[in-house]
């Protein structure tokens, strides 16, 4: 098993909260050969991968980053 | 009421803004970018990161074009499916982040709905049959007993991606619809080509492989293009007449990309003159797909109730066009 955590450290808790929720059914909703968290708490939200094998991994970190960018630029658009 | 609308199934990453005008569509402002393949069809990872890249921005610029503040729009959609998963999960990341940064409702539209939606919503047509034309979806629709039912459907590729898949084989670029309509307008020689049509269904792969032969053999491109568009269009437009008929509608819409063909449109508007019916078809930029019917068809969903927990706001790549609970038409 392979297992990355990334960390997340928003301006403010306001940031974190809306990054989190955006990505909420994005977890609950899994990509194939991998496990997911998320957690949030005041301006941090840690998210964790674990996967069968790297490239899984690394496709898994690709797509929430992915996510948790689109989600922030677009609240930071506004 | 105003609504935002955000597309993003395939290609095409779009944001529309619209304002309900007592029953009729107001666009306010339709914003789009289409990810081109470098080469190939489309990537759906690829396109999903170009849509990452190019929400935000999008966003702003329909806020700026409708001339309103964010916080005006009562309720933001975007496309729940069908779709590529990547392009779905991004487009939706995008809508529920606005939703939660302004505190307004979100709704999950489905696409194939919306395409008909935004037709009833700007050409004036009440009831009618709607032959979708893509490249993902070729359906025949219409309403029946609270739902979107489809009446008849491709057996295997959108007639859409059958253009697209011929037209890359002969060196076009992709989309080919534009480039295959017009060297079709200069073919002279029709060839003959597989008419596939099986109860209410139609199907193209065979007729693709055909055409490819054709090519191969040195048949002129144009006459390939010509002949396969005479084919498929036919088909299309038989399937459309007899759902017509079945469903006792007399009211015909075009919608999705191919709908721009105006071959297609000259076919389908001919037959709907001899059975006396009549004939509709949205603006080129609300054929393609578009952030505004998304935003016109979640107003419509709104206003009728339709509520959707963000945390439960998930895509869903399968969505049928006839699992919709049509709410708004009861």
């Amino acid at each position: 098993m392979r297992r990355a955590e990334l960390r997340f450290l928003f301006d403010s808790s306001e940031d974190a909260r809306v990054v989190f929720k955006s990505l909420t059914p994005e977890v609950k909703k899994r990509i194939p050969k991998t496990t997911v968290e998320l957690d949030f708490e005041g301006r941090e939200m840690v998210l964790s991968i674990t996967a069968s094998d790297t490239s899984s991994l690394r496709a898994a970190i690709n797509s929430y980053l992915r996510w948790v960018d689109t989600a922030f630029n677009v609240k930071d658009a506004l | 009421m105003l609504s935002l609308g955000i597309e993003g199934t395939a290609h095409t990453v779009g944001v529309g803004v619209v304002e309900d005008d007592d029953g009729r569509c107001r666009v306010l402002a339709k914003v789009s970018r289409m990810y081109h393949p470098v080469k190939g069809g489309i990537h759906p990872r690829e396109a999903a990161n170009h849509h990452a890249e190019h929400l935000p921005g999008l966003i702003k610029k329909a806020f700026e074009e409708a001339d309103v503040e964010p916080g005006e729009v009562e309720v933001v959609a975007f496309s729940q499916g069908p779709g590529l998963g990547p392009c779905l999960r991004t487009a939706a990341t995008a809508a529920r982040a606005l939703a939660l940064s302004l505190g307004k409702p979100l709704v999950g539209v489905n696409h194939c709905v919306a395409h008909l939606e935004i037709g009833r919503g700007t050409t004036g047509c009440g009831d009618p049959v709607l032959l979708y034309v893509s490249g993902g979806n070729t359906q025949v629709i219409a309403f029946a007993n609270h739902r979107y039912r489809v009446f008849g459907e491709t057996l295997d590729i959108g007639v859409g991606n059958c253009l697209d898949k011929l037209g890359r084989y002969m060196g076009l670029s992709f989309p080919s619809g534009p480039a295959i309509e017009r060297l079709a307008r200069k073919g002279e020689t029709y060839v003959d080509l597989p008419y596939t049509i099986k109860g209410m269904d139609v199907a193209f792969s065979g007729l693709l492989t055909a055409a490819q032969q054709y090519y191969d053999k040195g048949v002129r491109i144009e006459d390939v293009c010509y002949s396969v568009q005479e084919t498929v269009f036919a088909a299309l437009t038989e399937v459309t007449e007899r759902a017509m008929a079945h469903v006792g509608k007399d009211e015909v819409l075009l919608g999705g990309g191919v709908a721009c063909n105006r071959r297609l449109r000259s076919m389908v508007k001919t037959m709907a003159e001899e059975r006396g019916a009549s004939f509709f078809v949205p603006d080129d930029s609300l054929c393609v797909d578009n952030g505004v019917m998304i935003a016109w068809t979640g107003l419509l969903m709104h206003k009728s109730g339709v509520r959707m927990r963000v945390e439960e706001s998930f895509v869903d790549q399968r969505f049928r066009t006839d699992m919709v609970d049509v709410r708004w038409r009861r």
